[in-house]
């Protein structure tokens, strides 16, 4: 039976399989069909040969949810909120992208200000009913939105994280009113104060469940017709997945589904190498994203947002992405500096090499040019060396430079960008470049993995096999993960211990209900508890983990001292002497996947196989360059740089002073001289 | 491949020559000084990433509202001369001034800096912006050459002033706006000043906030040192400085090049504060812009003397104010440094309004008269690049700063806390309409507002409403942002509430035949005799526990002829409950036809055609008069009082 992991993207859907007796690996690049995503699922089965009959387990990313938020592509969306604040989610917390950009315009609302109905109850912070819940109201609201044709609604309440009784009552008389319609509640889908980013993810919660609901539906039935009868799954946001029944239920969750693929194969290679302190990251053609990964776990964040001032406040991996790719586009701009994105060629008209008609240099040509780049990309297409020379030559002449050296210009400056955008990651979560390893994915970062690390000060890279189906990969090394959150507001010494335990008590049967729901036995099930705690007095919060025991009077200390220390790994600073308050609460439950990943211990062999040779650039002279089938060098072979590793999706460059070496699993590990 | 290798070969007349760092003599031959454009792109690049650093540990490390959410706070590099190298996307009030300030420090210290120094002022006599704003720097050395300033200022919540509030608009003199600090060391050679430190923090309120205010300022600072330190090492001091030159130069040319495209000539703007805090209204700032070639002049000749309070401007705050709006109108990719201002030059006679004169108090000079000059400068620049300005942006009215005590838990607990939440809109430009929560022109809309949940959780009140205030915004082909309607009530007990605010009877003006913001203003309610009383921009007052205190905020100034906006648009308004059928006729002059409602393009069109042809002719700014708002003229109610700068 195959065990297999598909990750439908913007341009490529990739398919990484393996078939549990024979340990066959096989993998895919199809063209996503934007008209109907799930059949470029069927497509990656068909063009990797594999019998949906012989599945057992499918995990999918997808990025359906997000094109429908940034395209506000979705059915209408009503919204029932607490009179008085009718416009949270338009006017939000304020600050403008770009102070002194006169020319900016807000992001549209995910629901207008038309379809937003006002209650007149309200709830004050200590959950006391300042004024009742109005029924007559209420059903006058449910009967206008019937009336409006509008089945997908969000309820959010102000205070409704400290009881969650008007939202419940609202929900029962709309579905009086209205049963076919799909409803969200604030309190729900994420219960943590902060309205803003609650009324958000709701509204964004609600948008999206008839938009997935219907596209896990046509899946699901693609695939029966195909003979498929394993198991379906879901790429979570967190790093994790959860079955397709949830996640029609809480598709908000899949919003970073593609990424998360990619950060999970990093979490893999934590787990399995002796790095387990990895920087995660992906170029493709016109974004690099960068994450971390820290003891072999993905860091998380709570203030994700979609677009500018539209937040998604649940927990997920904290993935940073720039403009910054094999499309992007090289300038000169008005003082003769030379630049490059973050606009892009995109995949029309694409690189000028490409010859549909591009005409400006982008990133790829310069790769081009410099001899670094196969110019068929792998029996893909014949790249264009005329139009690609063209192209740098129209940059270089504003430089008053030589093509070539236009050419490796801009792609120390891309890499530079790269290299910026991952110290700011680290920086924000406190974290020192030095301890870790960068892990190079997507179809063009092994490219230019080892100057990004240069530039970086980080002296080892990593290139996994699979780097160029990477979500795909990560797909198939993912355990079933649900994070859940609850309010809990007291000074730690002032904790009511009872009430705590009975708080984390019921989050963790939650947790075990839906792990339950994915099919996970109980005893593959795992909970941790954490709290996101501060200083009195402070702001931000620091998520603290607290094990999975009982909290009593006795842990006290250690709770104080394990918040200091992550205040300290993520701030940099910390005082011991301030007291310290929990804010909220959360859990998170896991449950291990039976994964078919044989260790990968490949045959040892000493032999190299050099497929060919090809000139290319590096450093302001011509080198003959041996170039490599990736897939074909075996473990323990010593590579020394210039050299070019040629893979099926994907291609790495070894330039000159780098040292690779291939690990059992087949993984390179590239050193910096 | 030999057939690229071959092809470039032949097409490149040069031979390939190798690219290094160190190799000075190099590729690009624009410029004299042998500037490799990658190293250049580099080091660009870093300096910005710099700064993204230390705004990181500032504000993830702040301990107040006003630091942590309200992001009042700026960080920037400085050369050894005190020359701007690179600025965080900050607060435009701080960044564009904070050269003045760091001159004052390194005239001050001379010869007496060395490394491990933390210099600290809060003293706008020492070209600082206003009392409330505390500037920290420490030098840079490597190799024991002094190489870069590592700068931060942050607003604070309080310096002692007679009043708790760190913008005493009501102060006399700058001994009652409170403690005044000159230039002088926290740090010296990495020693803690113990005494110097201990007697700041006995001076203000609320210390252990404020204290842990400085540690992240300091962190800031510290983490720009560290990493200014590494580069220089990186790269040796003498490329760096070759490099960093060569930043401002290309700075500079850009700068040149916007400035040439404006018009040579004069233009002249003015506007008007609502009042001195103590009684006296409408006090006037004119701006005159001289543009020749790539220089400009902002000369604030044209304004009233300086207020016997603290609503006046600063040194530093009247050359940020005269930079602001120009540098919003050029190119924002290019790097705020000093080759941008050295480009705006600004002057006031010492003792006007724009420019006080020692001992004055300048306790509110970042916000009214800063937002305020800025305002004369931006209706200057209306005539000049009518196309790149914007409409006027509401300013600090109805931001109270609340203190007293909080009630509500086992224990009483002083509090004290400034409210940004029913702050005024932003104005409108000439493709896009206004944004809300602007705040101030200081900001620029840098601020953020805090959740209204995690202020009922945190202190003793209740927001009842905090909604658009649709009737607020200013018209126009683009409409400016739409204000706040707002409304606390107190809980457990009542509070002292301080308004310093401005733009309140002098709303914000429109551009190129827009209408004007409303101005708004704000009022306390007795719950139980439905009396009100009405506040100016500015009073102190206390807030009841039977009371509740209201506030309505200006939308920003209109951009452009209301009858040239998309009638669509105008319905979407409509449909939307921002605008009513009737406005939409008489302001607009689209006629809207009901079920379904949809534009009546034909008589749409006749009725602008007509409306063209009787009307006024539209103005290039507007108001062009003092006390034009109108709100609280059609709000008050019989048996209502108005109190003028109450205290």
């Amino acid at each position: 039976m195959w065990h297999v992991g598909i990750d439908v993207g913007g341009t490529f859907t990739d398919l990484f399989a393996e078939n549990s007796e024979t340990k066959e690996k096989r993998s895919a690049k199809v063209l996503t069909t934007t008209s109907d995503r799930s059949l470029g699922v069927i497509d990656a089965l068909n063009s990797a040969f594999i019998p949906p009959n012989e599945i057992n387990v499918l995990v999918h990313g997808t990025t359906t949810a997000t094109n429908a938020l940034v395209e506000r592509k979705y059915p209408p969306v009503a919204m029932i909120t607490t009179e008085g604040f009718r416009d949270v989610i338009e006017i939000g917390r304020q600050r403008r992208q770009h102070l002194f950009a006169l020319r900016q315009k807000r992001p549209e609302p995910i629901v207008p200000r038309r379809l937003r109905f006002t209650l007149n109850c309200r709830l004050s912070a200590s959950g006391k009913d300042i004024r009742e819940f109005d029924h007559e109201e209420a059903r006058q609201i449910a009967q206008r939105i019937k009336d409006l044709n509008i089945n997908s609604v969000a309820i959010c309440l102000i205070n409704s994280y400290v009881d969650d009784q008007h939202e419940k009552i609202m929900r029962e008389v709309l579905l009086q009113e209205h049963p076919e319609c799909y409803v969200a509640l604030s309190a729900e889908t994420v219960r943590k104060f902060r309205e803003h980013g609650r009324f958000s993810t709701t509204v964004v919660r609600a948008a999206l469940l008839p938009v997935m609901s219907q596209y896990f539906s046509s899946l699901s039935t693609a695939l029966d017709e195909s003979g498929f009868r394993g198991s379906l799954l879901a790429l979570k946001s967190n790093g994790g997945m959860m079955g397709v029944d949830l996640a029609i239920e809480r598709p908000e969750e899949l919003v970073e589904s593609g990424p998360a693929g990619g950060v999970a194969y990093a979490r893999y290679l934590s787990q399995t190498t002796n790095f387990p302190n990895i920087i995660h990251t992906d170029m493709g053609g016109t974004t690099f994203d960068a994450s971390i990964v820290d003891q072999g776990e993905g860091l998380i964040t709570h203030d994700y947002e979609l677009e500018w001032e539209v937040p998604i406040t649940i927990p997920m991996l904290d993935i940073r992405s720039v403009g910054a790719g094999g499309g992007s586009i090289a300038w000169v701009d008005a003082g003769g500096s030379l630049r490059v994105g973050p606009q892009s060629s995109g995949s029309e008209p694409g690189p000028a090499c490409y010859g549909r008609g591009g005409k400006e240099a982008t990133v790829t040509d310069a790769n081009f040019i410099l001899g670094r780049l196969n110019p068929t990309l792998g029996d893909k297409m014949r790249l264009d060396s005329k139009e690609a020379l063209l192209a740098i030559e129209g940059v270089a002449k504003k430089l008053d430079l030589d093509p070539l050296e236009t050419a490796e210009a801009i792609i120390s400056i891309t890499c530079e960008n790269m290299a910026q955008a991952i110290k700011l990651v680290l920086t924000d979560r406190g974290r020192d470049p030095r301890d870790f390893i960068l892990a190079s994915f997507g179809g063009a970062g092994p490219m230019h993995a080892c100057q990004i690390a240069r530039a970086m000060n980080i002296p080892r890279i990593i290139v996994p096999t699979h780097a160029g189906v990477a979500s795909a990969f990560g797909a198939t090394a993912m355990d079933i993960r649900h994070d859940l959150e609850g309010f809990y507001y007291s000074p730690l010494a002032e904790t009511n211990f009872d009430h705590l335990n009975e708080l984390f008590g019921k989050l963790e049967d939650q947790g075990r209900q839906l792990l339950t729901r994915d099919g996970v036995n109980d005893e593959d099930m795992s909970l941790q508890r954490h709290a996101q705690m501060r200083y009195i007095g402070q702001f931000w919060e620091v998520m603290t983990p607290l094990g999975g025991q009982l909290i009593n009077k006795d842990s006290i200390n250690d709770i104080a001292d394990a918040f200091h220390m992550e205040h300290e790994s993520e701030h940099g600073v910390k005082s011991p002497d301030f007291p310290v308050e929990f804010v909220s609460i959360g859990i998170t439950a896991q449950g291990s996947f039976k994964k078919s990943r044989s260790t990968e211990f490949s045959e040892i062999s000493s032999e190299t196989i050099k497929v060919g040779e090809r000139n290319a650039f590096f450093s302001g002279s011509w080198e003959d360059v041996p170039i490599f089938v990736g897939e074909k060098v075996s473990s323990g072979t010593k590579i020394e740089g210039p050299a070019i590793l040629e893979y099926k999706h994907s291609e790495t460059v070894l330039p000159p002073q780098t040292y690779a070496e291939v690990d059992q699993a087949g993984n390179l590990i590239i050193t910096l001289a | 491949m030999m057939s690229i290798k071959n092809a470039i070969k032949q097409k490149s007349s040069k031979k390939p020559r190798k690219i290094q760092k160190s190799n000075k003599k190099s590729v690009a031959k624009k410029s004299s000084k042998s500037i490799d454009p990658i190293t250049f792109a580099v080091i660009l690049n870093r300096f910005k990433t710099i700064a993204d650093e230390m705004t990181i540990t500032m504000e993830k490390t702040a301990w107040t509202s006003i630091i942590a959410l309200a992001r009042d706070y700026s960080v920037a590099i400085y050369d050894y001369k005190a020359r701007q190298v690179c600025m965080q996307d900050a607060l435009p009030i701080h960044t564009n001034s904070m050269h003045v300030v760091l001159k004052e420090i390194s005239e001050t210290f001379k010869d007496n800096i060395y490394e491990g120094d933390v210099i600290v002022t809060n003293d706008p006599y020492s070209g600082n912006t206003h009392v409330g704003d505390f500037v920290t720097a420490t030098p840079v050395f490597h190799k024991g050459k002094h190489m870069f300033w590592s700068v931060a200022k942050g607003h604070q919540l309080d310096v002692g002033a007679y009043v708790p509030n760190s913008v005493a608009i009501q102060a006399s003199d700058v001994w009652q706006e409170g403690l005044q600090l000159p230039p002088i060391k926290f740090y010296e050679k990495g020693e803690r000043c113990e005494d110097v430190v201990r007697m700041y923090l006995a001076n203000v309120r609320w210390q252990e906030w404020l204290y842990g205010d400085l540690m992240a300022q300091l962190g800031s600072i510290w983490t720009g040192e560290r990493r200014l330190k590494e580069l220089s090492k990186e790269y040796g001091n003498a490329e760096l400085e070759k490099y960093m030159e060569s930043i401002l130069d290309y700075a500079d040319r850009r700068m040149s090049e916007e400035v040439k495209s404006y018009p040579d000539g004069d233009y002249h703007g003015v506007s008007w504060l609502d009042s001195d805090g103590k009684g006296k209204s409408n006090i006037k700032i004119g701006a005159k812009v001289s543009v020749r070639g790539d220089k400009i002049h902002v000369d604030f000749s044209n304004s009233d003397p300086q207020n016997a309070s603290g609503n006046n401007g600063s040194r530093g705050v009247m050359q940020a104010a005269a930079g602001i709006p120009i540098l919003c109108t050029i190119d924002s990719t290019i790097p705020h440094n000093d080759g941008v201002l050295r480009h705006i030059t600004a002057d006031a006679p010492v003792g006007s309004v724009c420019n006080a004169k020692y001992p004055a108090s300048t306790a509110a000079a970042t916000v009214g008269p800063g937002d305020t000059m800025q305002e004369a400068v931006w209706k200057a620049l209306a005539h000049a690049v009518p196309d790149r300005v914007m409409g006027g942006n509401g300013k600090d009215g109805n931001l109270p700063m609340l203190h007293g005590v909080d009630r509500r838990g086992k224990k009483d607990i002083d509090f004290g806390m400034m409210l940004f939440n029913a702050a005024a809109a932003g104005g409108a430009s000439a493709t896009c309409d206004g944004w809300p929560y602007f705040m101030t022109s200081a900001g620029m809309g840098g601020l953020k507002i805090m959740s209204v949940e995690l202020c009922e959780l945190f202190y003793p009140f209740r927001i009842d409403r905090q909604e658009i205030a649709a009737d607020s915004v200013g018209h126009g082909k683009y409409i400016g942002g739409p204000g706040i309607d707002f409304c606390l009530s107190p809980v457990g007990g009542g509070f002292q509430c301080e308004l310093f605010g401005e733009g309140q009877s002098n709303p914000p003006f429109s551009v190129m035949g827009g209408m004007p913001g409303i101005g708004g203003g704000s009022y306390k309610e007795n719950l139980r005799t439905k009396k009100r009383k009405y506040y100016s921009s500015k009073g102190r007052f206390e807030l009841a526990a039977n009371e509740i205190w209201v506030g309505v905020s200006s939308g920003g100034g209109g951009y452009g002829d209301p009858l040239e906006r998309e009638p669509d648009a105008v319905l979407e308004s409509i449909i939307d409950g921002m605008l009513t059928v009737e406005s939409a006729r008489n302001i607009y002059g689209v006629i809207i036809s009901k079920n379904p409602m949809t534009v009546n393009l034909k008589e749409t069109k006749a009725l602008r055609k007509k409306k063209r042809k009787t009307r006024k002719p539209r103005e290039i700014t507007s108001p062009n008069i003092p006390g034009a708002a109108t709100w609280v003229k059609e709000n008050l109610r019989a048996g209502d009082e108005y109190l003028l700068d109450a205290h």
